[in-house]
């Protein structure tokens, strides 16, 4: 086993149950059903936007919410309570919005276990295959869940930084 | 009651949604006044006639908490509640806004009419008991009293 993978392993496994738990409670209220973890990837050949939100402090890494179109506007419709054309300006504020209310949680949660963490700004993204171009010392882990309407995908990227912390205790 | 409110968001979604949720409290009778950032709020905020400020915390040029210490420092005098709604629901943060910023009310996104109900009772019984009491101060000068 390599430093890397002691080091980043309990980091990324421990965030990705915070999002886990943050996605599954936080569309269930905002879709009003129950969805799931699923154990197969999204399609990446679709039409997506992507919500980015970074957080600094104790932790740096970032959060990659990816809505296949029609996820998007069956969820941006039950978020706002109003049909909102995928391509529209509202949708990206919708997305940006649901990326920052799931990282509020994912947050409280890391506050809870000794973890500060601020939230930046989200930050948009359209298209098919969106990929988030990252450096070379993070590690990722991305988690699809399935809802009646289709799926969608969480990234994660931890920084390093963290795992030097939690390393040394 | 009539209510002038201040709904101050980035996002243009999220500002409809509160109004469209506070009229469905039906709290008060709602007149609203928006603004994009903090420093957009601080030019919209009029201590004589906003009766009440909702406002986000992660915005542009200038964040929600500085918007709220900013308002409790320059208007010492000024007792105007301040709810802050936002993503943010770390204890740390609440406490930051409640505590020490000088917020009077916190809620969290995603929220629902009856949650917003709930939190906002309390401060709009608050502002009707301030406007009875303006209104009778009112009369009273008028009537020489």
């Amino acid at each position: 086993m390599s430093q890397q993978e002691t080091v980043d392993k309990p980091i990324i496994k421990e965030l990705a149950e915070y999002v886990g738990q943050s996605t599954l409670e936080t569309f269930a209220m905002i879709a009003g059903e129950q969805l799931e973890i699923d154990s197969e990837s999204t399609s990446q050949d679709e039409d997506c936007i992507t919500g980015i939100i970074s957080m600094t402090g104790d932790l740096t890494w970032s959060l990659l919410l990816q809505l296949p179109k029609e996820v998007a506007v069956d969820i941006a419709q039950k978020f706002a309570g109003f049909e909102i054309p995928f391509e529209s300006q509202d949708m990206a504020d919708v997305v940006g919005e649901l990326a920052n209310v799931l990282s509020g949680d994912i947050s409280a949660r890391c506050e809870a276990a000794g973890i500060s963490a601020n939230l930046t700004l989200p930050i948009v993204a359209r298209g098919k295959d969106v990929i988030l171009i990252l450096p070379g010392d993070v590690t990722t882990n991305t988690i699809s869940f399935a809802l009646s309407t289709g799926k969608f995908s969480i990234t994660i990227a931890v920084g390093q930084p963290f795992c030097i912390r939690k390393s040394g205790g | 009651m009539k209510i002038r409110a201040l709904v101050i968001d980035d996002s243009r979604v999220m500002r409809n949604m509160v109004k469209e949720s506070l009229r469905k409290t039906e709290l008060a009778e709602f007149e609203f006044d928006e603004a994009e950032d903090g420093n957009d709020g601080l030019k919209k905020f009029n201590p004589k006639s906003t009766d009440i400020i909702f406002v986000d915390w992660n915005m542009p040029n200038m964040t929600g908490i500085d918007f709220v210490r900013k308002v409790r420092s320059s208007h010492k005098q000024c007792t105007v509640p301040i709810v802050m709604v936002t993503s943010e629901k770390s204890m740390g943060k609440i406490e930051e806004a409640l505590d020490k910023a000088g917020a009077n009310a916190y809620i969290t996104k995603p929220f629902t009419v009856e949650y917003m109900q709930r939190k906002l009772s309390p401060l709009f019984e608050e502002i009707s008991a301030k406007q009875s009491k303006q209104t009778t101060g009112f009369f009273s000068k008028l009537m020489g009293g």
